[in-house]
């Protein structure tokens, strides 16, 4: 029998919280967590009115003009602060100078940066049920897998424990 | 995201195949049956093995059929 593995996003959200709060700076703190979720698949981001905009650096490991950085990525951003200019201003950061496909996970984590883009497949260990997509002829296309991981988490089917 | 990972797999697939002393082959009907057949204990051992796993595979393909018909 495998042994059940910790869910690493569980366990770090209350030392986030306790991290943020200690600081007096909370919403950032879930904006970071919330932010990671979602760059790795797996939830949706809340925001809440500021006077300022809210600065959020978001690592690409991918190089600067790879498809992913320059046709999903950088568009996103550039969505996302057009759609909410007085909420948000997200910052990308590609290349592997601020995070690698190894380390972008630890990074959001230690709040080096508030958000990131990575592979289920460096840190598969952490988040097994992901590893669906990985099983053989059950699915093929990329496009088709991601929107299947998607609704099975945002419906919350069969997804509660990681 | 994904598209543009999908985007970028055609531009680099029809790259290749525009390669001189290049072959694609597709894998057959009856090939690609044998394989799923041989194959499928993995599916059952990780369902066994991850937590919830059953119901995880049975909602990904659920949404997997899904997302085929929406992306068609």
């Amino acid at each position: 029998m495998t042994p059940r593995r910790k869910n690493p996003l569980a366990l770090n959200r209350p030392a986030a919280q306790r991290r943020a709060v200690s600081k007096g700076n909370r919403a950032s703190s879930v904006l970071r967590y919330a932010a990671l979720c979602a760059a790795l698949g797996t939830n949706g981001i809340i925001f809440g009115a500021a006077a300022e905009p809210m600065q959020l650096r978001f690592a690409s490991p991918a190089p600067a003009m790879s498809p992913i950085t320059v046709g999903g990525i950088q568009p996103w951003a550039k969505e996302v602060n057009e759609a909410a200019p007085d909420a948000l201003a997200i910052q990308v950061y590609a290349g592997p100078s601020v995070a690698n496909f190894n380390n972008v996970y630890d990074r959001v984590v230690n709040a080096v940066v508030d958000a990131g883009f990575a592979t289920l497949g460096g840190i598969g260990l952490s988040v097994p049920k992901t590893t669906v997509v990985s099983l053989p002829f059950e699915e093929k296309d990329s496009f088709n897998e991601s929107l299947a991981l998607w609704h099975i988490y945002t419906q919350g089917r069969a997804w509660r424990r990681v | 995201m994904a598209l543009a990972a999908l985007a970028a797999d055609k531009d680099v697939l029809a790259q290749l195949k525009a390669m001189p002393d290049q072959n694609f082959s597709e894998l057959a009907a009856e090939e690609s049956a044998r394989w799923k057949a041989i194959l499928a204990p993995i599916a059952e051992a990780w369902a066994k093995e991850t937590p919830d796993g059953t119901r995880v595979l049975a909602s990904f393909k659920e949404e997997a059929a899904k997302a085929h018909v929406e992306a068609r």
